[in-house]
């Protein structure tokens, strides 16, 4: 065959592989935001707003364009998923043309010879590597939902096929047009993800391997470091650094010649740029001007960070951490929100303060660092001043290659290693490592890798014990091994659970042969391996490295190692030349048996689709937009309520209905971890559509940085009105839960104040006495006297106001966050009912009864102990059938569990303890509720194993 | 040589409409914002949310085509 048709052919089929993907994804994606930063990214895509650091302005760019294309607010959400849809589906698309060029290079390296049957072999390549990743678990996941992962994905799939590219036109005089726009789509990525940069060092061989008049050992030690140094240049020198300076020209411009604010800044843009290009121009050797161009490629791509700072400045209601000047945008790019985890050198969990004598006092010794500067907060001046200076403590115990680090999670870590030996005042060099491989590595890294290519045990994240979120192959006697009881008696709850997809290995085991062949296939697959293993681990177990994860990870990380499965997923293609070569040796019949390993090749990603369909379809479900609606409909319409929150998930869904939407944007959204921040009390104090600004009295010099972090208290209540505050419990109290009896006082009960079902009570306990609940949220009143339930209120929000999601239709997909959520609307619901039948309310607590089944149907929203309340209200209301069916349900699933739990090895049932604990009670609360309403023949029937149960229970 | 002066001549006029394209759409981004006086809607308008970033975005792909269009870097003056 003509190399010409070969590659119209291997084009066509890219093609191909890429609509199967775009449609795969497009009848997948969420037809509205989905849970934790979606909501924000859609927001700040949508109407050019400020999200969490670092940003990502690129990705509100194109986001921006595809909102464009929403008919209305309600489906902008949808476009911003496509686009995730779509870019993945391009991901494949440059996935499928990597495993040729690789799979083409060893099957047929001259062009030579390249019969029919190699063609279809090559291809078949592709097609199986492409099908794989597209149906695999982690890649999905981010492809239907409005995150940057997909887009990353995307563009690491893009430049890593770009050097390919070069090396295939090396030779011709226009070739360093790729370099120049890997360079551009480099400095592009800083402005979607960094994760795009850990392809750069694989990239480097590839330069090495076509341009080096010999490889030697030696040449590829030292591209390793050139290409580690490549990636460290740019992320610790270029991207701060270009900032930095230009901190530097704005104190020169606005302090010392005393120019507007951002004159400097435009100065030293035009001279950047300017001096870049003039050289560009003035050098002659081609190298250099290479390397020039690159350089300026880069900052242009980097230059799309002007969008948040021009935004920032525009003070849009979401803006986090108001990088609106050169200083804060610093700060903002650097994260330093998220605070610093020690890499090569630092102290340990369990280190001590070094303290030094000051005075009368022995204080902790503080490193003083570089100082903060901040525009003047007096408005008539314009200033930079030193706020405070960065402060470092010095510890008296340092390791090397500090892995459990985190002074806050010292109980998580002693937990996860059933204790840490220790030498002195930090753990031994074996228990770090130990950590370092049985949590960072093998829990946060190995496991996510098998979900994708052995098989999952279920969607809900897990910390270690048997029962959640574990990998497992499908084969019955390896994972009894593995997880150490009997998977035969699992309960249906786990067994019938959508997560649970078991491709029995074969994903894996295609991808080490595909592994093995490439090594063994000369000189030329030594260095494809070398490529594709870089990439793997740059983008996998570098990142682990770096990362240093603490334990108690409020959600599974899977989706940060995507770039590694990609590479793992090259490997699965080549599985099939392997296959293919080796019968090619061995038969004469070529195409019957090429066929053959074909079909059986693409087996694997069909079967992979059938178990991984069920947990990536997330069309019809509604319940991030509805449930976020549901939180500010709990607040009553008149008086611009403020509702407190906490986290991600009881936040940001509220922002995208206030942001996208504009529902209910009388009301606002106040995060209790942001209030902490000056910028966010900034924010409150802004009015925002028709919600006014915040009643705070404060001025910015009263809570900056810095400034009233925590205040040490010692009285014993204070008064809010007629409301008497106790304090008795609290030695000190945080900026947040200051700003809060501040806005108390002020707002004098004129304005309601709402705090969220979903902040723990650890959070403003002081107010715990003091709440009404109306719906998802509490009114904190003055005449309320312990926890009240305001029923009519209640009553009104989950019959009329609240909406669900979807969730009523079958076959919706339920994923752990969604059914929690469910769940917190069952509570208010039991809590509603039980309310009713005090008040011998039973017609009322019957039609709560029936909206329950209606809305939260049992098929998709199992039932929980709090459906007792259900089914006592039925009992009461002579259903015994409705109330029989859901004591019976709950009695057989508590019984599946216990059951299953007894047959748990005994050294690791430690982490189940808790779920062994929660169905004991579930069990116990049912049989009683039973026995309460003489329900003999259901207790009859579960009255063995019942007692069996309570009996192994005592001993 | 008039052949190789008007093709390199396209690169670099792409870049430069680029460029006018990305400052243009900035400049249009800015404005007046929210203070604590008042909410300004103005920061949500057609110009500032949906010309602009177009603008700015389309310069940004147009930088694309124009590394495309280079030819290399040897052969120029």
């Amino acid at each position: 065959m003509q190399q010409k048709t070969f590659q119209r052919i291997n084009t066509w089929m890219a093609w191909l592989m890429f609509a199967i993907a775009a449609v795969v994804y497009g009848l997948t994606v969420e037809p509205t935001a989905s849970l934790w930063d979606c909501p924000e990214f859609i927001a700040c895509g949508y109407k050019l707003e400020i999200g969490h650091p670092p940003g990502a302005p690129v990705f509100m760019l194109v986001a921006n364009l595809f909102a464009q294309f929403a008919k209305d607010p309600s489906q902008v959400a949808l476009m911003v998923n496509l686009l995730s849809a779509f870019l993945s589906a391009g991901c494949i698309f440059f996935l499928y043309l990597t495993i040729t060029h690789f799979a083409r290079k060893l099957v047929c390296p001259s062009f030579q010879n390249l019969s029919l049957s190699k063609v279809i072999s090559i291809e078949a390549c592709g097609v199986v590597g492409a099908l794989s990743y597209t149906f695999s678990d982690t890649f999905w996941f981010s492809a239907v939902e409005a995150e940057v992962y997909a887009f990353s994905s995307f563009l690491t799939a893009l430049m890593f096929w770009l050097i390919l590219k070069w090396e295939d036109e090396a030779d011709e005089t226009d070739s360093d047009k790729w370099i120049i726009l890997i360079a551009y789509i480099t400095g592009l990525s800083i402005g979607v993800h960094l994760l795009c940069l850990l392809c750069l060092p694989a990239m480097s061989y590839v330069v090495y391997f076509r341009k080096a008049k010999r490889i030697t050992r030696l040449g590829m030690l030292k591209t390793l470091v050139a290409g580690a140094l490549l990636v460290a240049i740019i992320l610790y020198g270029l991207i701060p650094g270009v900032v930095k300076i230009g901190g530097w020209a704005e104190l020169l411009f606005t302090n010392v010649l005393h120019c507007p604010y951002n004159t400097g800044l435009i100065c030293y843009i035009t001279v950047l740029t300017c001096g870049l290009i003039y050289l560009y121009y003035k050098v002659k050797r081609r190298l250099a001007k290479l390397s020039l161009a690159c350089v300026l490629m880069i900052l242009a791509g980097y230059s799309s960070y002007g969008v948040i700072f021009i935004r920032a400045n525009a003070n849009t209601p979401m803006c986090e951490n108001a990088p609106g000047n050169i200083f804060s945008l610093g700060s903002y790019l650097n994260r330093e929100q998220y605070g610093e985890t020690p890499l090569l050198y630092g102290p340990a969990y369990c280190s001590e303060l070094d303290y030094e004598q000051k005075g009368d006092y022995l204080v902790p010794k503080q490193k003083e660092g570089k100082a903060i500067y901040r525009p003047s907060a007096d408005s008539t001046k314009e200033e930079y001043e030193v706020i405070r200076h960065n402060i470092k403590y010095i510890y008296k115990d340092n390791m090397l290659f500090p892995r459990m680090h985190s002074s806050r999670h010292d109980k998580a870590y002693e937990q996860w290693m059933g204790g840490v030996k220790k030498k002195g005042n930090l753990p031994t060099t074996l228990e770090n490592l130990r950590f370092f491989l049985s949590y960072q590595v093998n829990f946060m890294y190995w496991r996510y890798f098998l979900w994708n290519f052995v098989g999952r045990q279920n969607n809900i994240q897990g910390n270690g014990e048997v029962e959640h979120g574990n990998w497992m192959t499908g084969i019955s006697w390896i994972d009894n091994l593995l997880l150490g009881c009997d998977t035969s008696k699992l309960p249906s709850d786990l067994k019938e659970n959508k997560g649970r997809n078991v491709f029995y290995g074969l994903p894996l085991l295609l991808g080490l042969v595909g592994l093995f062949w490439q090594y063994n296939r000369g000189s030329e697959g030594k260095r494809q391996f070398l490529m594709v293993l870089l990439l793997f681990v740059m983008t996998g177990l570098a990142i682990v490295v770096y990362l240093n994860q603490t334990p108690m990870q409020p959600r599974e990380r899977d989706y940060a190692y995507a770039g590694s499965f990609y590479a793992f997923a090259i490997w699965i293609g080549l599985g099939v030349a392997a296959l293919s070569e080796e019968i090619r040796v061995k038969s004469e019949k070529h195409k019957v048996v090429l066929s053959v390993v074909g079909l059986v090749g693409l087996a694997i990603p069909i079967q992979m689709a059938s178990q991984t369909w069920d947990d990536h379809d997330r069309s019809g479900r509604y319940t991030c937009r509805d449930f976020g609606a549901n939180y500010m409909e709990s607040t009553q319409h008149e008086g611009n309520p403020i509702i407190l929150s906490n986290g991600d998930n009881d936040t940001f869904p509220l922002w995208y209905n206030h942001e996208v939407e504009g529902f209910r944007t009388d009301t606002r959204t106040c995060n209790m971890e942001y209030l902490q921040t000056d910028w966010y009390i900034d924010q409150m104090k802004r009015p925002a559509y028709q919600s006014p600004a915040l009643p705070i009295s404060w001025q910015h010099k009263d809570y900056q940085e810095g400034k009233m972090e925590y205040v040490p208290v010692n009285i014993d209540s204070i008064n809010i009105g007629n409301m008497v505050v106790s304090l008795k419990d609290k030695k000190g109290l945080y900026k947040s839960e200051l700003i809060v009896l501040e806005m108390l006082m002020q707002a004098d009960w004129k304005r309601p104040v709402y705090l969220s079902i979903s902040v723990g009570p650890s959070v403003l306990p002081f107010l715990r006495d003091h709440l009404v609940l109306e719906g998802l949220a509490y009114r904190i009143s003055p005449t309320a006297t312990g926890k009240q339930v305001d029923v009519e209120k209640l009553y009104e929000n989950i019959m009329h106001r609240f909406r669900y999601g979807g969730l009523n239709h079958k076959g919706v997909y339920v994923d752990e966050d969604t059914k929690r959520l469910a769940n917190t609307h069952q509570l208010i619901m039991s809590v509603l009912i039980d309310s009713l039948l005090q008040q011998a309310d039973f017609k009322r607590a019957l039609e709560v009864c029936r909206k329950w089944q209606k809305e939260l149907p049992n098929v998709n929203v199992p039932y929980t102990e709090y459906a007792l309340s259900m089914a006592r209200c039925y009992y009461l209301t002579n259903h015994t059938e409705e109330a029989d069916e859901i004591v019976n349900n709950l009695l057989r699933r508590s019984i599946e569990w216990l059951t299953w739990i007894e047959t748990i090895n005994r050294h690791r049932i430690g982490g189940t303890l808790h779920s062994r604990y929660e169905w004991m009670q579930t069990m116990l609360l049912t049989f009683s509720l039973a026995d309460q309403f003489d329900r003999k023949e259901i207790m009859n029937k579960y009255r063995y194993q019942y007692e069996n149960l309570i009996k192994k229970e005592t001993d | 040589m008039k052949i190789l002066l008007k093709k390199k001549l396209t690169s670099r006029k792409i870049m430069m409409i680029a460029c006018i394209l990305i400052l243009a759409g900035y400049v249009l981004m800015s404005g007046p914002g929210s203070t604590e006086k008042a909410f300004n809607p103005d920061i949500f308008s057609v110009r500032r949310i949906v010309i602009a970033p177009l603008l700015c975005l389309s310069g940004y792909i147009l930088i694309i085509v124009g590394i495309l269009k280079y030819k290399s870097i040897s052969d120029n003056t």
